[in-house]
């Protein structure tokens, strides 16, 4: 049952961006607890220093493969500079 | 008594009128106003000035707040020939709207000078009615489903998350989407994917969703990709859609799609689960933070559930 709710969070969200109306959950994490029938709302901030989309990134192209660098994360890492 | 002559000329005295020509200027210098079309539907389906927003007069006082929250913004309200506009602006500064003004002649003098306008696909009767509810609901209205139907989403993953997802978008008429899934349906998938059918066990998921969604919503069209996102493959596929809804199950293809994404700047609807929890969220490159600013690298092998 608890992706049937984060799936029609989800789509929600989707539709909303789409036709441009409400509050985009942009910035924000929707926690979701089934067991105690409760969510919580996280803030979240860009950070500055991302990798990806950081001021100065590191990664500015695709890694070859996703798959081998999930295996050894360290190989996920933006490289030292 | 007040003759209709005397109410329009009182709303005359109180709202300033510009003409089309003051309208066309403003918006090529892209000043800050919002343009409110106020005619019936019928009228607004015909065609409509770019960018306008559409309430209809009848509905104006119940749903404008809804479309225009900020009561200082500028709004330019226009119909057919600038009457009806007139008394839509007077009762919107009876509402507290500061800063209204009525469009002299209206659509008609608009289309007249042979400015632009455009035409929201027409829809056929069996969308008017397919889609009608969406129409009650003035934040979504017949402009809100032109866009869903225009609109073209990717589906990462036609599982757990993916299946919900994929059943409300495809109902609600996301005209255009994509579902991306390597697997085929197991048995042990169906306690929860709704997308499959129990005769659907041993065949490939993007195919099953396909007929599932096509037969809640023969309106829509779906390319199916039966495989794995790999960084070949991603970028081509994005490029075709405006929307990535990520429900995929592991975390090659979680920062697979956050990297593509930010770097094509597509943004994502995020979602994942496990166990008993689950979070979501709305990925906007460099509007907010991506997956990445949360988690820079997955974590230890060891760690991840599966």
């Amino acid at each position: 049952m608890l992706p049937g709710v984060l799936g029609v969070m989800m789509a929600t969200e989707a539709i909303k961006y789409i036709i441009g109306i409400g509050e985009p959950l942009i910035g924000r994490l929707i926690l979701y607890d089934a067991l105690s029938m409760t969510y919580r709302e996280m803030k979240i901030n860009r950070d500055e220093n991302c990798p990806l989309c950081g001021e100065n990134p590191t990664i500015t192209k695709l890694i070859e493969d996703y798959d081998a660098a999930a295996e050894d994360p360290e190989s996920l890492a933006p490289a030292a500079d | 008594m007040k003759s209709y002559r005397q109410i329009v000329e009182e709303a005359k005295t109180d709202i300033p009128e510009v003409t089309v020509a003051e309208v066309k200027a403003e918006q090529d210098k892209e000043s800050d106003f919002v343009l409110l079309d106020v005619r019936d539907e019928d009228e607004y389906r015909a065609g409509y000035i770019p960018n306008a927003v559409h309430v209809t007069r009848g509905m104006l006082e119940f749903s404008v707040e809804n479309h225009i929250p900020d009561r200082d913004q500028k709004v330019v309200v226009y119909c057919a020939a600038g009457l009806r506009s007139l008394l839509a602006a007077k009762s919107l500064r009876e509402m507290g709207y500061t800063d209204t003004v009525s469009v002299a002649g209206g659509y008609r003098d608009w289309a007249a000078a042979g400015y632009p306008t455009v035409q929201d696909k027409p829809m056929t009767h069996e969308q008017l009615d397919r889609y009608s509810r969406h129409f009650m609901l003035t934040e979504v209205g017949e402009q809100g489903q032109a866009k869903l139907l225009d609109a073209k989403v990717l589906l990462v993953g036609a599982g757990g998350l993916g299946s919900p997802a994929g059943v409300y978008l495809g109902a609600a008429g996301v005209g255009h989407m994509g579902i991306i899934d390597s697997d085929v349906v197991e048995l042990s998938n169906l306690q929860r994917q709704i997308l499959h059918r129990t005769e659907s066990v041993g065949t490939p998921k993007v195919q099953s969703a396909t007929t599932t969604i096509k037969s809640l919503n023969p309106d829509i069209d779906i390319t199916p990709y039966n495989l794995r996102l790999t960084a070949d493959n991603v970028e081509e596929i994005f490029s075709e859609y405006d929307l990535i809804v990520d429900g995929c199950d592991n975390f090659a293809t979680r920062f697979l799609v956050n990297d593509a994404a930010v770097l094509m700047n597509k943004p994502i609807v995020h979602g994942s689960i496990f166990q008993f929890e689950g979070q979501v969220s709305l990925f906007k490159p460099h509007e907010g933070p991506c997956y990445r600013c949360m988690y820079p690298t997955p974590p230890p092998p060891g760690m991840v559930p599966s």
